[in-house]
């Protein structure tokens, strides 16, 4: 039973990997992979494919957005993650294997999996970096096996270094410098021509940088290329890169560790495999630390659900708590989708004015896409596109392709504005749409609406966002005067546009602002009813002396607002008043207005 | 042996079946939709294949450009046409000063042959080169932009320089001195800010932040002597609009017109070109550098009231000798009066024309979608008839070519957002040829393009200053400062 072949027994290691790759990448990174995904898009189109080839660099990034399309759903980026890991490990195993042939060396084809694991979730990288790491691999490879003299060897090996260059970037050093070092190691006579390749690779090099093909000198010669170019490369690069010349120069010397009989030999052996598991085990979990950060994981989550609607789902998420003012401006959105700002604003920990209008004069790209969101949810096209139109922006400069999710959004606010701009630019973006895997689909169900001003009119969504249009051009010029808010007219997505300015008003405890608002909303006949209005008109009544007969305000919410303030005014010099208060009064925005900041509130 | 002579037999049928399907051919007396619209356009005899792809259809095709005695036979297996070059120069000698028929027919059973079409060729040649900035239509976004250069002879593209060299900040407002590749200068705003004075292979930066003006130079114009560059200072901002029309309004609120002198570093500025109840900008010289023309608009509070900004074409008279500003405004479009707004006013390098661009109100007309060019001939005042280059989307920036017979300009026609560009053939008297889009290698190049192409610049050659040199200069030359005067 246990009496396997050599291919059986690799087989299962290799499964098993593979296994254990796939579980750890979707039980702790799932929600890591779409969230890439939104930042690459692969278009069908052979014309874009090779003008994007034809460039240096571009075979591999081509190659990077063909993988990172599949990434749409947790479990599918995390088993092409794993994959690439395991093939990452397969070919370092079997080249190493050739190299020196039962070197026991199982932890230099660990070594670059382990390197390249956290990049995979690395919102900076490009995934042209593996790719090309492979390529790179996969070319010393098939140097190892192929055999020749050594000037023909190295002149191919030059060729060779200078179209991997040409396809995949810097990955040539890399590769030039391990054939060199690997050659040195087996000390052949006419080892010296495998400087050719290392030349060959620099010379592409100086080239790619005097072309400007890759901007600055730095990105042309080293791994930065593959990182975010306005970020500072994460270690992990560098070390992936640095896995393979290492590999090559140290295969030999440890086989001869495994070789040797000696107990002094063995022990040696055992030190450094123990130093190469403390090396892993101390990166993986300063790794851990930095990629694996709760909120950053319930952030993807959220991110994850928002961009399919599905905010009853982000509602329940953040009923457990949110940890920062990205998940409550996530939770805050949802609200707003499904109508229920007003009424529950105020029953879980808000972030101040920052929750709802997160700061973005910096243009942090990271912002865009639930800026976009929340402003689509607010019935306000300008912000939703503008902010889309930013992030897709970051995207093309990034990693030299869309963003998917923007160009959608930017279909649906360019319909919404409709016109002969509106309708052009939208079908520009759907016919590129059209040209992806999995945004095709939801791209065409807008081609109905493009010349078609009814059918947008028609549509509930789309309708009410161009009939708030009016609206938000209201709410700017309010910012000057408030009772121009009576200007606003009543359609589906009023409500929201209210609400997210009272509410703004609320949590930024502007009392004078809101009660100003409210006045210029009740003229135009778009006021939405919410206890928290009440309660806030009661407060600025108590505080201004102002009678707020006129409001509307119900006898409940009255006789509530009088126990708070009798209840507080009897407990005043309590230390744990805000406490005690939160048992009966959490979740309103009496206690809100009171408290915020020193106590979290209580669920209603 | 029989397999394989019966495989034989069935490869000759299919390929027989693959060339004889073609059927019987519908004739139609309707042109063939392209894209771009290359049908009755003027092209000069140097300008790139014009390549284009029918619209809607991706099927096989056949077009024959014919012109007096000289013919190429183009095949597309979907709809899409690339010239081969060799044919299209020899066809283009051909046809200089004439027509070229292009005969179109799709292939297959329902193949149709259109009606043919003509292409103009015009023997006035275009400069070889031009340069622009690629920047995202739209919005703050400083992503990734950079200034190139194009051989409008072929479709090679050059970066000028390209942010992601040069720390991602923003490059802007390139400019030559009379079409000059040697003589050219950028700003560069955030990483190693500073005006980018590129003269002989020499680069100078400079940084052009005085006290008395009221920001850095901005939008430029070289006198032709080379020795002085006319500048505005702006204080400018943007603002996004709920608006489906225009979505987004950059104004300044302050604005003052300067001059710059190479030789002196210095700048300097008269009264009248720096009021404190006006907004003065876009100064541009005339080509004999005896005249500074510039926009001039009454302030008004902004950005409360953008609309109200109209922008007057004003000038004064230019000294180069004694580098002293006239004194005497005239103004040759009164926006008071007229109530429309001028920006970017340029006159023909052969002192003919003036080309500028008009409406409806402020002074960044690219995001207006009724701004639209017009034209002045400056011999006797006479307004030129500009409706065969405009739109009903955006026209802006537009420049002359060295000999005067073309004008390239930013248009928004395609799809109201993205600016692509366009040339016109400009004859003696001003009449103005149909405009072609600027020719791509890919006929659907456009079609997935996401950036715009800004201030297109007509040069005589190639910017041979390396982008490294560039880039180098920014970082590790110190900006050399400026004085400031006011005339007296």
């Amino acid at each position: 039973m246990f009496n396997m072949s050599k291919r059986t027994r690799s087989a299962l290691l290799w499964a098993g990997c593979f296994t254990a790759l796939f579980l750890y990448m979707y039980l702790r990174h799932g929600y890591a992979f779409p969230f890439i995904e939104q930042n690459r898009m692969f278009m069908w189109d052979g014309g874009w494919i090779l003008r994007r080839a034809a460039e240096c660099g571009g075979a591999a990034a081509v190659a990077r957005d063909f993988l990172l399309q599949f990434f749409v759903e947790p479990w599918s980026g995390a088993l092409l993650a794993a994959l690439l890991l395991t093939l990452t490990a397969v070919a370092v195993q079997r080249t190493l294997e050739r190299v020196e042939p039962g070197n026991g060396a199982l932890l230099l084809w660990l070594a670059p999996v382990a390197a390249q694991m956290f990049l995979l979730v690395d919102y900076d990288y490009r995934y042209e970096g593996i790719v090309a790491w492979l390529a790179a691999w996969g070319l010393f490879s098939l140097f190892v096996r192929v055999g020749g003299g050594a000037a023909v060897r190295a002149v191919s090996a030059s060729a060779a270094a200078a179209a991997l260059y040409w396809l995949a970037g810097p990955a040539a050093i890399a590769f030039a410098v391990t054939l060199f070092v690997y050659e040195l190691r087996r000390g052949e006579k006419g080892r010296l021509w495998y400087l050719l390749p290392v030349a060959a690779a620099l010379a592409m090099t100086v080239a790619a940088y005097g072309c400007g093909w890759y901007g600055t000198l730095r990105r042309a010669f080293t791994p930065a290329a593959y990182y975010n170019p306005m970020a500072e490369p994460a270690a992990w690069a560098w070390a992936a890169w640095a896995a393979m010349p290492l590999a090559a120069a140290a295969v030999r010397p440890l086989a001869m560790l495994c070789r040797g009989a000696a107990a002094r030999r063995r022990a040696a052996v055992v030190a450094v495999e123990a130093a190469a598991v403390a090396a892993i085990a101390a990166a993986a979990a300063r790794g851990a630390r930095y990629y694996m950060q709760e909120d950053t994981r319930l952030f993807e989550r959220l991110d994850y659900l928002m961009r399919r609607g599905a905010w009853d789902e982000v509602i329940d998420e953040c009923a457990a708590g949110t940890h920062n003012t990205l998940h409550c401006f996530i939770l805050n959105t949802a609200l707003l989708e499904r109508d229920e700002l007003a009424g529950r604003a105020f029953t879980f920990p808000q972030a101040g004015l920052e929750g709802l209008s997160i700061d973005w004069s910096d243009n942090n790209p990271f912002l865009f896409p639930m800026l976009s969101d929340m402003y689509y949810a607010a019935g306000n096209v300008s912000i939703a596109q503008e902010t889309a139109f930013k992030k897709n922006s970051e995207a093309l400069a990034v990693n030299g392709s869309c963003n998917p999710r923007m160009l959608l959004r930017l279909v649906q606010t360019a319909v919404a504005t409709g016109g002969h701009s509106g309708y052009a630019t939208a079908e520009k973006y759907i016919s590129m749409l059209e040209r992806t895997l999995f945004y095709r689909r939801e791209a065409s169900s807008y081609r109905r609406f493009l010349w078609n001003d009814r059918a947008v009119e028609a549509d509930a969504r789309l309708g009410a966002e161009r009939a708030n249009m009016a609206n938000i051009a209201v709410v700017y010029a309010a910012e000057r005067d408030a009772a121009l808010l009576a200007g606003l007219h009543p359609n589906a997505l009023a409500g929201r546009t209210v609400d997210h300015l009272l509410v703004g008003r609320l949590l930024n405890r502007d009392l004078e602002g809101f009660r100003a608002a409210v006045d210029g909303c009740r003229a135009g006949g778009v006021m939405p009813s919410a206890e928290c209005y009440g309660e806030a008109l009661l407060i600025y009544g108590a505080m201004t002396g102002h009678d707020m007969a006129g409001y509307g305000i119900s006898e409940e919410t009255r006789r509530r607002f009088l126990a708070f303030q009798s209840f507080a005014a009897e407990n005043y010099s309590r230390n744990d008043l805000a406490a005690i208060m939160r048992r009966t009064y959490g979740g309103t925005y009496m206690y809100y207005y009171m408290f915020a900041g020193e106590e979290p509130a209580g669920k209603r | 042996m029989r397999r394989i002579r019966i495989y034989f037999v069935m490869l000759a049928l299919s390929a027989l079946c693959a060339c004889g399907g073609e059927g019987a051919v519908t004739v139609s007396d309707t042109a063939p939709r392209i894209f771009p619209d290359y049908a009755g356009v003027t092209l000069p005899v140097n300008i790139a294949p014009p390549n284009f792809r029918l619209e809607g259809i991706h099927a096989r095709a056949r077009a024959t450009l014919e012109a007096d005695g000289e013919r190429i036979v183009v095949s597309a297996r979907d709809g899409a046409f690339r010239l081969p070059r060799r044919g299209w120069r020899r066809l283009c000698a051909a046809a200089a000063g004439g027509e070229i028929t292009v005969t179109v027919e799709t292939l297959g059973r329902d193949g149709i042959r259109y009606a043919p079409f003509v292409i103009r060729v015009s023997e006035d040649a275009v400069d070889p080169y031009m340069v622009y900035r690629l920047i995202e239509p739209g919005y703050e976004t400083w992503g990734e932009m950079g200034i190139y250069q194009r051989c409008l002879e072929s479709y090679r593209e050059d970066p000028v320089i390209e942010t992601s060299s040069a720390g991602y900040g923003c490059v802007n407002c390139h400019t030559f001195c009379a079409h000059d590749p040697d003589m050219m200068l950028f700003h560069m705003r955030q990483a190693h800010p500073g005006t980018m004075l590129l003269r002989g292979g020499r680069i100078e930066r400079l940084n052009t932040a005085t006290s008395g003006t009221l920001s850095p130079a901005v939008y430029p114009s070289w006198h032709p002597s080379g020795r002085y560059i006319a500048f505005s200072v702006n204080t400018t901002k943007l603002i996004t609009l709920p608006d489906g029309n225009n979505r987004v309004e950059v104004f300044d609120s302050a604005s003052d017109v300067v001059v710059y002198d190479t030789e002196r570093h210095e700048i300097f500025t008269a009264p009248h070109l720096s009021r404190g109840d006006r907004f003065e900008t876009f100064p541009s010289f005339s080509p004999a550098g005896d005249r500074l023309y510039f926009c001039s608009a009454d302030s008004v509070e902004m950005p409360a009231r953008y609309k109200d900004a109209h922008y007057s074409l004003c000038s004064v008279a230019f000294d180069a000798a004694s580098g002293r500003i006239g004194t005497e405004v005239d103004t040759l479009y009164n926006a008071r009066t007229a109530g429309r707004s001028v920006s970017f006013p340029r006159v023909s390098p052969d002192g003919a024309f003036m080309l500028y661009a008009l409406s409806d109100y402020g002074s960044f007309s690219i995001w207006h979608r009724d701004a639209d060019l017009r034209m002045v001939d400056l011999r006797n005042g006479r307004e030129v008839e500009t409706a065969a280059i405009n739109s009903p989307e955006a026209e802006s920036y537009h420049s002359w070519s060295s000999n005067s017979r073309w004008v390239l300009f930013n248009s928004r026609r395609i799809d109201g957002l993205y600016t692509h560009v366009y040339m016109a053939h400009v004859a003696e008297d001003g009449t103005l040829s149909k405009p072609f889009l600027l020719p791509q290698r890919d006929p659907d190049f456009y079609r997935t393009f996401m950036k715009s192409y800004n201030i297109p610049e007509f040069v005589r050659g190639r910017v041979s200053v390396p982008q490294r040199k560039i880039v180098s200069a920014a970082e590790d030359n110190e900006a050399a400062g400026v004085v400031f005067r006011v005339q007296e």
